[in-house]
């Protein structure tokens, strides 16, 4: 295990601790390198606060099913634009890890999740029109997943009818 | 329900998966067909029922009535380029276009409009045309005949009574919507596909007669490169795509034919002429690439909206297409509201976003579509090829854009109070729920105009090979014919020579007949 292997693990459990997704995040970074996972383990459970289901478990299984719905919808985007976001994602990938090289990381595992938004938030009020983009793309990938999933449709009180089952 | 073309291909019409191809092949016809949309579709039925024999080529699947899912997560990636994740090259823009067969009709949301008469104004004083509200009713009524379009007899959803209700309140202008449908059932569905055949979409009408008629139609195909020599086209070299509708370079399967109609959509067609490096005289080819930008509003009511029920779209207003004022025009209309849509468009994260979304059936939306194109600050965008020959729209936007994009604002937040609204939710980074419309009017003439902070997003793409009586001014004549390549016809969004104002299906409908009418005396 290297450095930055070290962080995201080190990120996805503290930070699970007092969330609730350490089985998630815990297998989710298990033998993964690929940056997209990384970044997507780490921001899902921030950008989806207040979305997900109350039962671990079953949070647990939406947090699976969102980032894997990321993945799979990013093979139907135009080669040029599936090797932008990869270069995005290990850009953003870097930016945590500088995050926690400069914060002092081992400080984190009590990092409450405004500061993830914080995070996000600076991202979204860059100076840089990529990390601008990197907000606005990532958040869109991440609904669009999250409430493509009919079991998130609970609390919109929303049935999509079947005419053709 | 009834799968028009699944039928009749087991009746012997002719179809090709072309995914299915494991080596070259090569097809000759009088007609080959690139896009099986409003254009190549209308073309494919009247050059078919004229005795030509035609090929259309789609890049998209063949989805129709049964095979049709109810679900976002479905329909996005199956019926939509990109997945409906286009965007321009900047990000700031999403685009939603179809790539299935039928194009953009299949996922459309029926609302069929005739060109404005101040566009045709513009485009005869700026382009040459000579096209007029007289000269085009007789391929108006043709297609409004053809597609049962007419005025839409059912009272309309709560989301676009709203629009109705604030425009009354204020006094401003709206329309109750012409749709292309039979037998419509009110479900709220147009853009995922209809499960019912009611909207006359092409994958109902002119597909299934061109087939009848005789015509081959190849799915999961993309067109790459027109062969050219001289002032011909020679042939035309197309690959399957893979699942993910990507281009499969080592098979090739090649067309020859008479005449070759481009109809792949306004970033689609350019892009394919841009690929063929077609002469470009004019400098005009994948320049001015216009999308009616539109400025998104949300609002909160007690009642229930439910805006993913009843037809899409049946009210529109024009109180401000045509400003007295030198600012950019726009037009008020209403999109459906189901849950990717609106979970993708809405502001906030996190906790602020969920909130949102748990209100999502007091959701009203009204949207602003910006008529760009008429204006030397509005002169749109253009269509860049990526390494690999993908194209991307590279679309700036201009203060001038940007006024009309605060004006929509306030217009929206205006109206949306006048018909009830508890809040309203400009849809901008930097804006909140508002609770009455001094509050918003104030807030919104705050908010920074710049991208990224507003959410804007495109259904109709226009232009990129507009047409002109004058070779220096366009790429094809008023017929929609090339103007250097005389085998060549672009029959699409793409020749149009600004924004519409409007709703484009019609008015691609009405070219397409007019130009075809005009084409098959040539070739016949």
């Amino acid at each position: 295990m290297n450095r930055r292997q070290f962080i995201f693990r080190s990120l996805a459990l503290t930070l699970a601790a007092s969330t609730g997704y350490s089985l998630y995040q815990y297998q989710s970074l298990q033998g993964s390198n690929n940056p997209a996972v990384l970044v997507l383990d780490a921001l899902l459970p921030a950008v989806l606060m207040g979305a997900l289901p109350a039962d671990i478990a079953t949070q647990q299984r939406s947090l699976q099913q969102c980032r894997d719905a990321v993945l799979e919808f990013m093979a139907y985007l135009p080669q040029s634009q599936q090797q932008q976001l990869n270069l995005l994602f290990k850009l953003l990938q870097q930016d945590l890890v500088r995050l926690a090289l400069t914060g002092q990381w081992l400080y984190l595992a009590d990092l409450p999740v405004s500061q993830r938004l914080d995070l996000l938030l600076s991202w979204r009020d860059s100076y840089f029109s990529l990390l601008q983009q990197a907000f606005s793309g990532l958040r869109e990938l991440i609904y669009g997943a999250f409430y493509g999933q009919p079991e998130h449709w609970l609390h919109l009180n929303y049935r999509a009818p079947e005419f053709n089952p | 329900m009834r799968n028009l073309i699944a039928e009749g291909v087991a009746a012997g019409w002719s179809y090709l998966d072309a995914s299915t191809v494991t080596v070259d092949k090569q097809f000759e016809a009088d007609v080959v067909i690139v896009g099986s949309g409003a254009g190549g579709a209308m073309a494919a039925e009247q050059l078919s029922l004229a005795g030509l024999k035609v090929i259309v080529l789609e890049m998209g699947s063949l989805y129709e009535g049964k095979d049709f899912k109810q679900q976002e997560r479905w329909a996005y990636p199956a019926l939509y380029q990109d997945g409906a994740g286009r965007k321009t090259l900047d990000q700031s823009i999403g685009i939603l276009q179809g790539r299935t067969v039928g194009g953009s009709t299949t996922v459309n949301w029926t609302t069929s409009i005739r060109t404005p008469e101040k566009t045709l104004d513009y485009w005869r004083t700026e382009f040459g045309s000579d096209l007029t509200s007289e000269n085009l009713a007789p391929y108006f009524q043709q297609a409004e005949q053809r597609l049962n379009i007419h005025p839409w007899p059912v009272p309309p959803n709560a989301n676009n009574d709203k629009l109705r209700q604030g425009c009354e309140a204020l006094g401003w202008q709206y329309t109750v919507i012409k749709r292309n449908v039979n037998g419509c059932a009110n479900l709220g569905y147009c853009g995922m596909g209809c499960p019912i055949n009611a909207k006359q979409s092409m994958l109902v009408s002119t597909i299934p007669s061109a087939m009848q008629a005789g015509a081959l139609l190849i799915s999961r195909v993309s067109a790459r490169e027109l062969n050219w020599q001289n002032d011909k086209v020679q042939s035309l070299v197309a690959v399957p795509v893979d699942q993910y509708y990507q281009p499969i370079s080592k098979i090739k399967l090649s067309f020859k034919a008479r005449h070759y109609i481009v109809a792949a959509g306004a970033i689609g067609s350019p892009a394919l002429l841009l690929r063929s490096r077609v002469p470009d005289p004019s400098g005009r080819l994948g320049k001015h690439t216009y999308l009616h930008p539109s400025v998104i509003s949300g609002a909160l009511f007690e009642e229930t909206i439910a805006g993913h029920s009843g037809a899409p779209q049946s009210i529109y207003s024009d109180q401000f297409v045509w400003p007295v004022a030198e600012q950019i025009g726009f037009k008020l209309e209403v999109p459906p509201l189901h849950p990717v849509l609106m979970a993708t468009k809405l502001t906030g994260i996190a906790q602020t976003h969920a909130a949102l979304m748990q209100q999502f059936n007091q959701l009203q939306v009204v949207i602003a579509l910006l008529r760009d194109g008429f204006h030397p600050d509005s002169q749109g965008g253009t269509v860049l090829l990526s390494d690999n020959g993908e194209p991307v729209v590279d679309y700036p936007i201009s203060d001038y854009m940007w006024q009309g994009v605060q004006q929509a604002y306030l217009a929206m937040a205006e109206l949306q109070f006048a018909a009830g609204a508890k809040s309203v939710l400009p849809i901008h980074q930097d804006a909140k729920l508002y609770a009455n419309w001094r509050q918003a009017r104030e807030a919104i003439k705050a908010l920074p105009l710049q991208k990224y902070r507003a959410t804007l997003a495109s259904a109709h793409v226009m232009g990129g090979c507009n047409l002109s009586a004058d070779p220096d001014k366009g790429v094809v004549n008023l017929q929609g014919q090339h103007h250097q390549l005389e085998n060549l016809s672009v029959f699409d969004g793409s020749v149009f020579a600004s924004s519409l104002g409007a709703n484009p299906q019609l008015t691609i409908y009405a070219l397409t007949l007019r130009n075809t009418a005009a084409l098959i005396k040539i070739l016949k």
